[in-house]
């Protein structure tokens, strides 16, 4: 059970039992450990239209990590997201032969886009406290983004608190149409065709920035031998260009489809609670977790989660995970029909599912191996771990006429292995 | 203490959900990408 302890020797003791994971943080006496982990995540979501093909995420992750006796940390990691499907440019209505409107879904335009990423970070740790500091850069064919974070830990009143802070800065930048000729009329905007010309010295496209500042404290409470409680937030900050390059929007029935426009600037905030309780006669621990959410585009939202996990026997563990999430649209989101016949709210408009108003629920089910070597045998592999993931994500939205209504769910498939030495 | 549990396992599965919901934060996991898909 990955309920990892960063705390006093009688804690580390009792939740020993259902841990198979227990980091011992700096220190002089901690002794050098080199962990690696590879991660492969497939996610499908299919369409229910006939000819769209919906979207492919394949996302393999490597990790690699080492801790030495002087406290210091140092990790590397490459990420890869592959997507592949069709998607439809226009977020608007067709009508049938009667003149009616039908589905959203019209003309959904293959693509396929590789995302990179790599990431390095460096850590320090002592008895009662800890900081690290990460790098990260990700690019694909329409976007690039550096990304620098910052992290310290402390704990408090003899380990049963635990203060946490997290700063992260990412220097975006967004491949866009050059629409310089609209005057800044957005209703002339034109979308993007394709990421062929991005970040060259093409005159029909330029780069847009994305500044976006997070800042993530958080306090964890060990309540009792079992239980922790953790509570925290999150602000985060974004400037710069958010829309989606490529995507149009049909506004009136006139027939115009200018260019997703959003606002540039948009302050998030989200408070969470967590709790995680350890049963070491049935080998078992739950997490439960709740957060709350809104932005000044008044999206609001509520996430809840529970997941719990049992060892079956001393190597194979089991566990099992659901999660709903509920969440009001943008105030300046329309399905599409609303957009065709009553036209934009203000100057802002989006096909963009996540601005739309809509529920989520997931259902998962997960099954490992776990080998630890007893206590005082002595093994090259300190640990090992093979995990086989399951889940499904089911979307309910508000209409037909939602962005992406043709997806009603997507299933996730994940594999992974990681090694302690 | 920490109650991260596996750090990269949840950075996948917030990954998974990053640009299919309009929530963010109470992860770590805060980050960047347009989402164009």
């Amino acid at each position: 059970m990955r309920l990892q302890l960063r705390a006093s020797a009688s804690r580390l003791a009792v939740a020993g039992v259902v841990v198979a994971s227990v980091q011992l943080a700096g220190g002089a006496a901690s002794a050098a450990e080199v962990s690696a982990a590879q991660r492969a995540t497939l996610f499908l979501e299919p369409s229910n239209v006939s000819g769209n093909k919906g979207i492919t995420v394949f996302h393999p992750q490597t990790d690699v990590s080492g801790t030495f006796g002087s406290g210091v940390g140092i990790a590397a990691g490459y990420a890869v997201d592959i997507v592949s499907g069709a998607t439809p440019r226009v977020f608007g209505v067709t009508a049938d032969s009667a003149g009616r409107p039908v589905d959203a879904v019209s003309g959904a335009t293959k693509f396929s886009d590789t995302r990179h990423q790599v990431h390095g970070g460096l850590s320090y740790s002592r008895t009662t406290a800890d900081v690290s500091a990460s790098y990260s850069y990700g690019w694909e064919s329409d976007y690039r983004s550096h990304a620098v974070t910052v992290t310290t830990r402390s704990d408090l009143l003899d380990h049963i608190f635990t203060a946490g802070l997290s700063y992260t800065h990412n220097f975006d930048r967004v491949c866009d149409a050059n629409n310089q000729q609209t005057g800044g009329d957005p209703l002339s905007r034109a979308a993007l065709p394709s990421s062929e010309h991005c970040f060259q010295s093409d005159p029909a496209v330029t780069t847009r920035k994305l500044a976006i500042d997070a800042i993530e404290p958080s306090l964890t409470w060990a309540a009792t031998p079992r239980l922790m409680l953790q509570g925290g937030g999150t602000l985060q900050i974004l400037d710069g260009f958010q829309a989606n390059p490529y995507r149009r929007v049909e506004l009136g029935s006139g027939g115009r489809r200018p260019q997703e426009t959003l606002p540039t600037l948009r302050q998030r905030y989200a408070l969470f609670l967590r709790a995680a309780y350890a049963m070491p006669k049935i080998r078992a621990a739950v997490h439960a977790a709740a957060r709350a959410y809104r932005d000044t585009w008044a999206v609001e939202a509520a996430t809840v989660e529970l997941t719990a996990q049992q060892y079956l026997t001393r190597f194979l563990l089991w566990g099992v995970r659901g999660r709903a999430h509920a969440q009001r649209g943008a105030n300046f989101y329309r399905d599409a029909q609303d957009y065709r016949l009553y036209g934009p709210i203000g100057k802002y408009w989006t096909g963009d599912r996540e601005l739309s108003p809509m529920r989520n629920y997931l259902v998962g089910a997960k099954l490992a191996y776990l080998r630890i070597p007893e206590a005082g045998q002595k093994s090259f592999v300190s640990e090992l771990e093979i995990a086989l993931k399951w889940e499904a994500l089911f979307y309910d939205l508000d209409s037909k006429f939602a962005p992406n209504s043709d997806r009603s769910y997507a299933t996730i498939w994940q594999l992974a292995i990681s090694a302690r030495f | 203490m920490s109650m991260e549990g596996n750090a990269q396992e949840r950075a996948a599965d917030e990954h998974v959900l990053a640009n299919r919901e309009g929530a963010v934060g109470g992860t770590g996991t805060a980050g960047g990408g347009c989402g164009c898909n």
